[in-house]
Order: C-alpha cells, then sequence, then structure tokens
C-alpha cells in the first residue's frame, strides 16, 4: 500500500536537463577556465556538475574533444 | 552529372521543398479515388468484395482493405497469366512499390513481354492503381492510360501484392551461351560494405545536411567527395562508378546505415546495432537497393535534382539479370550476344532518357557493361571471363546473384580465415580482405576507423574510434578481444594500455544531453529518499551531485509513489516567468515551486542572494530574495551582460518590464552621464481644478504654461511670466507678483 500522500517526501523534476559532469573538481575548473566553453555554460550546479543549454550541444562536444577529452555521451 | 550545390542555408528556399512521398498504400488508394466509378465497382466485383450499398466513395477503401488480406493478394496474383506476373516481379524485385510507366513497360519490354496486356490485367484487378499526372488526372479508359497516358503515369502496386508477388523469369528463348572461357574473375562482394562502413563512420563523426530540395549542403558534400576512402579507385575494377561518393551515400540511405535526424535537416549515422542486426544480409540489401535506385546512372553518375527527365538504366537492370538468370547455371553469355538478343526484343532499348526515343550514343554493349561489370560485379552479383578463343567478355551470375533475384538458396558462407589483422604498435590495423565478412566489417567498423580501402585494408584506432565503439555499447575488454582473435600476432603492449588509457579518459567527462534532476527541500529529505530508493539490478543508480539535488539517468527508476511532487520543469520548452519584482523595484522574489535551475544561475549575474528569512514559526519563506544593487550591477557589466539582455530576462522571467529602479542604477553606472539639474520655479495656483483647465486649455493664456503639478497648480516658466501676465491682463485677470506671495 502506497505511503499516506502526506507523509511523502516532497520532490521536484527537472526533466531533459542537459549536464557536464566531471570526475574531479579540478576538471570542472579547467572547463571553465576555457573561454569558449564557459561562454556556453549557463551555471555550476556543484563542484563536478555543470548546467549547459541543450541547444549548444554541438558547440560544447566539439570544444570538449578540442580539449582533449572524449567526453562520454548520454542520451 | 552531380548533385547541384547547396552550400548557403538560403538556398533552402530556392525551390520548393520536396514533399516526402506517401506511403505505399496511401499513394495506392490516393490514386484510386480518382478513377472513374466504374472501373471501381470492376475491381471491387473481381475482388469478390460485398456489396456497398450504393457507397461509391467507399470503394477505394474497400479495396485497399480487401487486397490487404494476403490470402486474397496470393489468390488473385496465381490466377494471373505469365506476363502480368513477369510484371508484378519487377515490382517485387526492386522492391519498389511505384514504377513510372514509360520504366516499367522498357522494363517489359527488353524480357519479350508486351506490356500493355500484362498491365492491363493488373489494373483491371486492382493489383496497382495508376496515378496520371502530377494533378491525379481521372482514371476513366485503361487503354488511354496505359496508351497516350503512359507518360506522365506512375503504377502504384498495393503491398500486400508486393509482398505475395515472386520474381518470374522470362519463358522465351535465352541469348546464346558462350563457348568455353578463361580467366575467371570474381569480387569478393566486399567493396560496397567497405565503403559503406566508411560513409557510416564518417556520417557519425559529422552529419550532412539537406536543404529543403533534399540536395546536400556544398561543404558537407564536397567532404565526402573528397575523402579517399569513399572515391579512391577500387583494386578490383573492370567497369569504374562514376560519382561514386554520392553512389555510396544513397546506398546507404536506402539500406538505412545512415537515416534522416527526427525535426532536422540532417542526415546521421544509424546506432550500431544496425551492423549486429543487418551484416549477414547487407550483400543481398545492398543487391536490391542498387536495382531501384533511380538518380545514379553507371555511366552519367547522380542525376542533377533539378533535372527533369528519368533515365532508363535504373529501369531495365533487374530485367538484364533476368535474362542472366534465365540462362543454365553454369553457362555463360557473352555481352555481345545478350546486346543483340535485347535489340531483337526491343529495337532502340538502349536511349538513355526513358521519355525520349533518342538514338543512345554509346552502344549497348557498353551500357550492358556498365551494369554488369560496374555495380553488379562489385556487389558479387555476377562473375565475368574471356570466351576461348573469340576473348569476347562473358559473364553469369555468382549464387549470391541468384539468392538476390530470389531464385537460388543463400550462398555458401566465405571461407572462415581466423587471423587477417596486423596489429601495428602504431595504432594502424592492417586487415587482409581474405579473412574479412560483411559481420566482421561491421564488427571492426564500430571502434576502429577505415582509413585505406584497397587491395590491403587499413583501419586506425584512435581516441575518438575507441569512444565510438563504448558509446556503442562495447566495452575496452570486447574491443581487445576482438583485436586478439583477429591478430595474427599477439597484441603490441602499447596498444592495449593504450585502449583502456582512452577509454577512462572517457569517464572524466560526461556530457548527460536530456537527464532527470531530482531536487529536495531539504538535505535531510534526499538522505532518506535514498534510502527509499529501491535496489537496482539493470539501471544506473542515482548520483548525488549536490545535498539537494539528485542525477538520474532514466526517469522510469523513480520510485514515484514515494514522493509528493511538487514542482515538474521541462527544459526543452521556453523559460516560464517565475521571478516577482517588490516593490521596491530592486528586490526579486523567486518563487521556487515555478522556478528552473538555470533562473539560479540567471540571477546570480547580476542580482545577489539575500539570506532566507525565517518566520515567526521558525519555517523559512517559500521564496528566495534576491538584491539588484550597484555593486552586482557592476558584475553584470564585467561579465559581459548587457542592458539589452537584461531588459529581454526580466520580460522572459517577470513578465514585464525591467522595474525603472533597476533602470535608474544603470543610468547611475553609465560613465559620463550628466548631473540632474534643479532650480526653484514659479507655481501658479488657482483657486479651482477648472480655472486651470481653462488656462491651459485658452489660446492666449496655454502656451505660457508649464507642466502641470495638480489640480489647481501648474509651473510657469521663467520666460512666460510677463507674456502670461499681459495675457491674463487681456482677459480681465491678475496675476499677483511671485516675489511678494512668496514672501
Amino acid at each position: 500500500m502506497p505511503p499516506n500522500p502526506a507523509l511523502r517526501i516532497p520532490i521536484k523534476l527537472h526533466k531533459q536537463v542537459t549536464l557536464v559532469r566531471t570526475s574531479d573538481p579540478i576538471l570542472v575548473e579547467e572547463l571553465l577556465a576555457r573561454k569558449t566553453l564557459a561562454r556556453l555554460v549557463a551555471g555550476r550546479l556543484s563542484d563536478t556538475v555543470l548546467l549547459v543549454r541543450s541547444e549548444e550541444e554541438d558547440a560544447i562536444l566539439d570544444e570538449l574533444r578540442r580539449m582533449g577529452h572524449t567526453p562520454r555521451v548520454v542520451r | 552529372m552531380t548533385i547541384d550545390p547547396a552550400d548557403d542555408p538560403s538556398n533552402e528556399t530556392s525551390g520548393p521543398p520536396i514533399a516526402p512521398p506517401d506511403p505505399p498504400l496511401i499513394a495506392y488508394q490516393t490514386a484510386l479515388k480518382r478513377y472513374d466509378g466504374a472501373r471501381l465497382v470492376e475491381i471491387h466485383a473481381a475482388l469478390g468484395g460485398a456489396d456497398l450499398g450504393g457507397k461509391p466513395t467507399r470503394l477505394p477503401e474497400a479495396i485497399a482493405e480487401r487486397l490487404s488480406s494476403s490470402r486474397v493478394a496470393e489468390k488473385l496474383v496465381s490466377t494471373l497469366n505469365h506476363e502480368s506476373r513477369v510484371a508484378l516481379g519487377l515490382f517485387a524485385l526492386t522492391e519498389k512499390h511505384a514504377w513510372p510507366g514509360l520504366g516499367l513497360a522498357l522494363g517489359l519490354h527488353i524480357l519479350g513481354i508486351p506490356y500493355a496486356p500484362a498491365v492491363r490485367r493488373l489494373l483491371e484487378l486492382g493489383l496497382i492503381s495508376a496515378k496520371v499526372g502530377e494533378m491525379f488526372d481521372p482514371v476513366v479508359d485503361y487503354d488511354r492510360t496505359i496508351g497516350s497516358d503512359l507518360g506522365i503515369t506512375i503504377f502504384n502496386a498495393h503491398p500486400a501484392v508486393l509482398n505475395a508477388a515472386r520474381t518470374v523469369l522470362p519463358e522465351s528463348d535465352p541469348p546464346p551461351e558462350a563457348g568455353p572461357v578463361r580467366q575467371v574473375r570474381e569480387s569478393d562482394g566486399l567493396e560496397p560494405i567497405l565503403r559503406l562502413a566508411a560513409v557510416w563512420q564518417r556520417i557519425e563523426e559529422a552529419p550532412i545536411r539537406q536543404t529543403q530540395q533534399g540536395t546536400f549542403f556544398k561543404r558537407d558534400r564536397e567532404r565526402l567527395e573528397d575523402d579517399p576512402v569513399l572515391v579512391g579507385p577500387i583494386t578490383d575494377s573492370i567497369e569504374p562508378l562514376p560519382d561514386m561518393a554520392l553512389l555510396w551515400i544513397a546506398l546507404a540511405r536506402s539500406v538505412g546505415l545512415i537515416v534522416p535526424e527526427p525535426g532536422s535537416d540532417r542526415l546521421v549515422a544509424a546506432t550500431p546495432d544496425f551492423w549486429g542486426d543487418n551484416a549477414v544480409h547487407l550483400p543481398q540489401m545492398i543487391a536490391t537497393r542498387w536495382l531501384a535506385l533511380r538518380d545514379w546512372h553507371e555511366q552519367a553518375g547522380m542525376r542533377s535534382d533539378t533535372s527533369p527527365v528519368d533515365l532508363s538504366i535504373p529501369y531495365i537492370r533487374a530485367s538484364v539479370l533476368l535474362w542472366l538468370a534465365r540462362m543454365p547455371e553454369e553457362s555463360w553469355v557473352a555481352l555481345e550476344d545478350l546486346s543483340n538478343h535485347l535489340a531483337t526484343l526491343a529495337p532502340g532499348w538502349n536511349h538513355p532518357i526513358l521519355s525520349s526515343v533518342t538514338e543512345a550514343r554509346v552502344s549497348g554493349y557498353d551500357t550492358l557493361a556498365a551494369i554488369l561489370l560496374g555495380p553488379a560485379y562489385q556487389l558479387g552479383l555476377v562473375r565475368s571471363a574471356e570466351e576461348t578463343p573469340s576473348g569476347r567478355r562473358v559473364v553469369q551470375l555468382t549464387p549470391l546473384g541468384r539468392y538476390s533475384l530470389a531464385i537460388g538458396p543463400p550462398p555458401p558462407p566465405r571461407a572462415s580465415f581466423d587471423h587477417f589483422l596486423f596489429v601495428q604498435p602504431n595504432f594502424e590495423v592492417i586487415a587482409y580482405r581474405q579473412g574479412l565478412t560483411p559481420s566482421l566489417i561491421g564488427q571492426f567498423s564500430r571502434f576502429a576507423r577505415w582509413s585505406q580501402v584497397g587491395a590491403a585494408l587499413e583501419l586506425k584506432l584512435t581516441p575518438e574510434s575507441v569512444y565510438r565503439g563504448l558509446e556503442g555499447g562495447l566495452s575496452t575488454d570486447a574491443m581487445l578481444e576482438r583485436l586478439s582473435k583477429h591478430s595474427s600476432r599477439p597484441l603490441p603492449a602499447g596498444v592495449a594500455e593504450a585502449l583502456r588509457t582512452w577509454a577512462s579518459r572517457r569517464d572524466r567527462v560526461t556530457y548527460y544531453s536530456s537527464a532527470t534532476l531530482v531536487e529536495f527541500a531539504t538535505p535531510e529529505d534526499m538522505t532518506a529518499a535514498l534510502k527509499l530508493w529501491p535496489a537496482l539490478t539493470d539501471r544506473v543508480a542515482p548520483v548525488p551531485i549536490s545535498d539537494r539535488l539528485l542525477l538520474v539517468e532514466d526517469e522510469a527508476s523513480i520510485p514515484f509513489t514515494r514522493f509528493r511532487m511538487a514542482g515538474s520543469r521541462d527544459y526543452r520548452r521556453p523559460s516560464e516567468a517565475c521571478v516577482d519584482v517588490e516593490a521596491d523595484g530592486v528586490t526579486l522574489s523567486l518563487d521556487l515551486g515555478r522556478s528552473d535551475l538555470l533562473v539560479d544561475a540567471e540571477l546570480v549575474r547580476f542580482a545577489d542572494e539575500q539570506r532566507l528569512r525565517s518566520r515567526p514559526d521558525g519555517t523559512s519563506s517559500p521564496r528566495r530574495l534576491f538584491t539588484v544593487s550597484p555593486t552586482s550591477l557592476a558584475r553584470a557589466a564585467e561579465n559581459g551582460l548587457t542592458v539589452a539582455q537584461m531588459a529581454r530576462w526580466f520580460q522572459q522571467r517577470t513578465g514585464s518590464e525591467m522595474p525603472s529602479a533597476i533602470r535608474l542604477l544603470l543610468h547611475a553606472a553609465t560613465p559620463g552621464i550628466e548631473p540632474f539639474s534643479t532650480r526653484r520655479p514659479i507655481v501658479l495656483t488657482v483657486p479651482s481644478e477648472e480655472l486651470l483647465d481653462g488656462l491651459l486649455q485658452h489660446p492666449s493664456t496655454g502656451p505660457h504654461l508649464g507642466d502641470r503639478l495638480g489640480p489647481t497648480t501648474a509651473i510657469v516658466p521663467d520666460d512666460d511670466l510677463e507674456y502670461l501676465r499681459k495675457a491674463l491682463s487681456d482677459l480681465g485677470l491678475k496675476l499677483g507678483d511671485p516675489l511678494k506671495r512668496s514672501n
């Protein structure tokens, strides 16, 4: 039986969010130090997660590859 | 001939966009709707359809529905005479639902089949429908449709009929058999598959864009046309293939290796699963698509999209192969004899333009050589030899050729030769063709880039190619295992190490194109939620990315029954207004119920967050407050935020104009601004509002009054004081002395 609705944990869902996540906070600093990439970043959600705009996907991935990264793409 | 250039996106509007063809059943039924009622009644009756009670408008639908039964379609096809079955066989062999009238007539003509009675019977039974002219002229008389209207008629086969039809060989005498032969040549049939694999990789690396007319952007097209792997000469070639890059792209598209990207103008690579699902059947798939390829010509290359004419060769390929199939399996036929045979059956068969009978500039022999020794040879459908002692070029169908025509069993598998790779320490991999199969080409295409296609083949292992393999679902071990299994020597240590290094680098940065984030009100809520999260076996576990945000790769894994949804935001939709401007004009209040993650990042660019206010009961306000100050605006300016961008932001996020208080701050931050002026104005005060209305309205006093300050007061400009005094005097009114009054 599902728990009483009043006791359920309130959540807010953010769907179809476009993010870049790194394994290390230093990598985020490296990405933000790259001007062409920093311009495509909408915000920083944590030490290792950047919020980016979905319409800039090609530009972001191209720039990451130009920096020598081979990002894993999760669709 | 080549596809017209279209480098500039503005070219997209240079002509009417090309509408995609109707699905076969729709095309078939739409054509029927223009039939004369009597013809429809006849077809319906021939199909044994039930009486519709005098509703002829329902007949096209009823006919299409009746034929959709495979039993009905098969039964009707079985009653056809040989000629009509050959005609349907051409539809089946090419898997093309639509044939232009002239193309079908030519294809049947060179098979020695009188097309008119063959096609007429198909029309009478409704197995095919006729679309006459671009504007769907009415179909009343079949004699006219297959006579004077043939040049503007398209025949559409019902999909179920296409499934019921089979390849039927011509019954008349075949061309004479050739004598003994020598120097038999047969291609390995891998060339098209290798080139298509390279096309797939190139388009995976950079999709190609199309104009609305379906042509490729010039830059994209040239990139592929300049790629030596796609257009380099074929080592085992008898006849050249013109416009190779465009041929491979057309074939790759028709077999589904490259596909249109939904919602865009680009063609993108199919998923790597394509290889696992289709590699075994790829030779036959490509052969069928080549038989149906109408925009590419063995001698002239790709047809220009602006060309108004249809070329003939695409409509005779299948018929020519059927004559080879008519020969005894072991016998050979000389191209010269086959050309003469066709000329006897259909004089002038070799005219290049379908709608014109102008004499061909090339001989029938050359046309047959271009078809049979060009693509058919490369696809492995025919083998070639030299007749002795005449030296004439002869051909015969291979087992793959017979299988592709659906008249023979599947060809025997190629002899296996496991160790055909030579992996070099510089990450180049030499592959010997003898060991390759379509499946292996697919397997290696997933993680190694084709860099040379010739007698020996070369692949390169690069970080990007390995990355592509990982993206396609391969593990590093699987790639290494494939290389080791087929390598003639142990893998160089550096290669294995590099693959592992490249693979590990990929995990350093992850790009989520459409992730789901679950936001909790407090860190404690998130901790409690994680405890409630069901154990996952086949899905990636949620990842905390801050003390209140959880990253979920698969939204379906969220246990919604345990949560209460306080809000939901889809980031593919336009931003919502979720900020209110407080009365002071510089305090912005963020509605947490409607806000998104982007707005936070937007706000901090030009505003500073206030500490959360506590209510008397100790709980926090459901809103977060931000203040715009000269300092925060200076930061915004330093980061390149313009006033216009800010104005747009206020429209989008607050639903109203930028507040005046913030405009004031922006004005204050403008360098070199003039100081505000101050002065003491002379204020006129009258006893009532109506009197001031009168003074402002009257032509002799109104021009001498300044701004109205209130119902009974207005400013008198210094320079106008005496004029006003005189005007009032003329009206019999007096103006007191301002200095005296102020005293």
